[in-house]
């Protein structure tokens, strides 16, 4: 028992550093842990169930491989169920095997000794067939990429895992009563139910997909309405001038008070050019909103790719209703300030997008206050923008204020290339 | 010790700077260090984190490169506030004013208008000029907020909430803060000292106090009543 247990240790741990291609950290630890857990799973054996001493096998591999690998907590658990599984697996059909075709009977595998030595084995061997066979690696690693998109709450991934655990306790009774189809149903209803969670998860993607199709519509429709109220406008300058030509003196000033008002509403501070593609409608429309004089904008944009193409449609949603708060706020407040000043920034790095406003302000800001609900410095504000922006799970948001420049930062990740 | 620092492509422009620099070492008789780039590298990056002098860049915004003197004196305030910055360039009007204020641009220079002229003058300043770029670094729920302590003018004590507020010389701009007066002045300099049990002030910026009375006025006409005797002594030395 010592030794299965110790190979199996051993076996699963470098299997899973080999689909994950990292390297193991410290071996010493490796050993030393697997020694000595192998030690308390014998013990333990003789004395508390066998479901029990699955449950600490599964708790320290989780923390061993913690130790030995960079891995993100989604990547950890997606290789240690994984590679479980293929170990239950084999154990499976090696019993399916066994008992199938009788050789349970030459073999005397009903002794446990015997039968997990074979189940050990096997499990060795399999483990080695994947490390070793690149296709195989690829294939897990896109299965793994898919998987860990899932998103998935504490609480769902909780039952998930008790499910899982409890339909392994029966499949573990059961074998031992070699009762093949009670087995076998077990094991349908299970895949069944997993099922239908990944069905569900993927409707929600489908509908994240179809809400980002919204959202870039609107945006196009913007870019759109845009362009058409720039033409409507320039026509009425037109037709204001031709006017002009036949008006009285008295109307002639009415008339020339009407045109400076729509000529300086004409230019955009912006060129819809200059702004990244995906967000450029939502930018321009905010910035039009402009009417002040004297308001220094200025864009800065260094994304070359289109935004949606490279982040999640999660993302861009939570992306398009943040830039939607956070834009119009520092329009606003750099409004309401002597200095008038709007500055964006766009970066694209090789796997994060980074999007910096700044603005200046004027009055009193409350540091401890500032992002709570009904909490706003403006003179007109509702206190809610900045408190549902903070909730956002697809990106990074940091504040500093600095020579009375108010600075927010959002860092989106790219999405894994398929 | 002052290092110029001159990132310029155009040969015959960074050929007109050295000229001024030279002069002005003349003129100072200081032996100026001076570095020559024609676009960013890992060299200028190492002279960027090179904090053994306070230096001077003098650069073009736009560059033969992918990087312009804009992302340069980005990278340059990641690290640095205390070094001068002046463009030599030609943009226009919006773009200097959100710069300097953002990237705090000591002066944009057109290369062909008076440039010999504006970059000494500027120069010159930069000599004259008291370095002050000590901030006070406060954190707040969501923001973090660093404010020149030059530009604090007086601080007091919230009487509703357990908090303090800063007021700034800038835009009518203040803070409240979640920290204590006593905190808040552990974490600044000997300028600023109490004048009140619930009050803080920098004393370079106070051009009056009367103590009779209970109020001093500062630099930008603001009276503030919130004088103590109890404190003169503190506020004197």
């Amino acid at each position: 028992m010592l030794i299965t247990i110790l190979l199996l240790q051993l076996s699963m741990i470098i299997t899973i550093g080999k689909l994950s291609k990292q390297p193991i950290k410290n071996y010493k630890i490796l050993i030393i842990c697997s020694i000595i857990f192998s030690l308390i799973y014998t013990f333990n054996s003789f004395h508390i169930s066998s479901g029990l001493n699955t449950l600490i096998y599964i708790i320290y591999l989780i923390i061993l491989c913690k130790k030995l690998f960079q891995l993100t907590k989604k990547d950890l658990m997606f290789y240690i169920i994984f590679v479980y599984i293929i170990g239950i697996l084999v154990d499976i059909i090696l019993m399916l095997f066994i008992n199938v075709t009788g050789i349970v009977n030459i073999l005397n595998a009903k002794n446990e000794f015997i039968y997990r030595f074979l189940s050990t084995l096997m499990m060795l061997v399999f483990y080695i067939v994947i490390c070793n066979n690149k296709k195989m690696i690829k294939i897990i690693q896109k299965f793994k990429n898919t998987v860990t998109k899932i998103k998935i709450s504490y609480y769902e991934f909780i039952i998930l895992m008790l499910i899982y655990f409890l339909l392994g306790l029966i499949c573990i009774n059961k074998i031992k009563e070699t009762n093949v189809i009670t087995f076998i149903l077990f094991l349908s209803i299970s895949v069944f139910l997993f099922s239908i969670y990944f069905i569900n998860q993927n409707f929600k993607m489908i509908t994240m997909k179809e809400s980002m199709k919204i959202l870039n519509k609107n945006n196009e429709f913007y870019i759109e309405l845009i362009d058409q109220f720039r033409i409507i406008k320039h026509n009425l300058i037109g037709n204001l001038l031709s006017l002009k030509t036949v008006a009285n003196r008295k109307e002639q000033e009415i008339i020339d008070d009407l045109i400076e008002k729509y000529s300086s509403m004409v230019k955009t501070p912006v060129e819809i050019k200059s702004l990244p593609p995906g967000l450029d409608g939502l930018i321009q429309a905010k910035l039009c909103n402009i009417t002040i004089q004297n308001f220094n904008v200025l864009i800065n944009n260094k994304i070359k790719s289109k935004i949606m193409d490279v982040i999640s449609p999660h993302a861009y949603n939570e992306l398009y209703e943040t830039l939607n708060v956070v834009i119009d706020n520092a329009i606003e407040a750099s409004e309401e300030s002597n200095d008038k000043i709007l500055k964006i920034d766009f970066i694209e790095k090789n796997d994060f997008l980074q999007l910096t406003i700044t603005n200046s302000f004027s009055g009193m800001i409350d540091l401890e206050k500032l992002g709570e609900k009904n909490y706003t410095s403006k003179t007109h504000g509702h206190g809610l923008g900045i408190f549902s922006i903070f909730k956002k799970e697809e990106m990074k948001i940091t504040n500093h204020i600095r020579n009375n420049m108010y600075q927010t930062i959002i860092k989106i990740s790219k999405k894994n290339e398929e | 010790m002052i290092k110029f620092i001159v990132v310029e492509d155009e040969q015959f422009v960074q050929e007109n700077i050295k000229k001024i620099i030279r002069q002005i070492s003349v003129k100072n008789d200081q032996d100026l260090k001076v570095e020559y780039y024609k676009k960013y590298n890992e060299k200028l990056q190492k002279e960027i984190d090179n904090d053994l002098y306070r230096k001077v860049y003098i650069m073009d915004i736009a560059l033969d490169d992918s990087i312009s003197g804009i992302d340069i004196a980005e990278k340059i305030r990641k690290k640095d506030w205390d070094s001068e910055i002046i463009f030599v360039t030609s943009h226009d009007q919006m773009f200097e004013t959100v710069h300097r204020k953002i990237l705090e641009v000591f002066d944009f220079i057109e290369k062909f208008q008076d440039m010999e002229k504006r970059l000494m003058n500027d120069i010159q300043k930069i000599f004259n000029k008291k370095i002050d770029s000590k901030t006070l670094k406060l954190s707040g729920k969501i923001t973090d907020v660093e404010i020149y302590m030059k530009n604090i003018l007086y601080i007091t004590r919230d009487k509703e909430e357990r908090k303090a507020i800063i007021y700034t010389d800038k835009d009518d701009v203040s803070f409240r803060v979640g920290y204590s007066l006593t905190e808040l002045l552990e974490l600044l300099d000997s300028r600023f000292v109490q004048t009140h049990k619930s009050c803080i002030a920098n004393k370079n910026r106070m051009i009056e106090k009367n103590y009779a009375k209970g109020y001093f006025i500062l630099d930008n006409g603001k009276k503030v009543e919130m004088l103590s005797k109890k404190y003169r002594k503190g506020i004197e030395e």
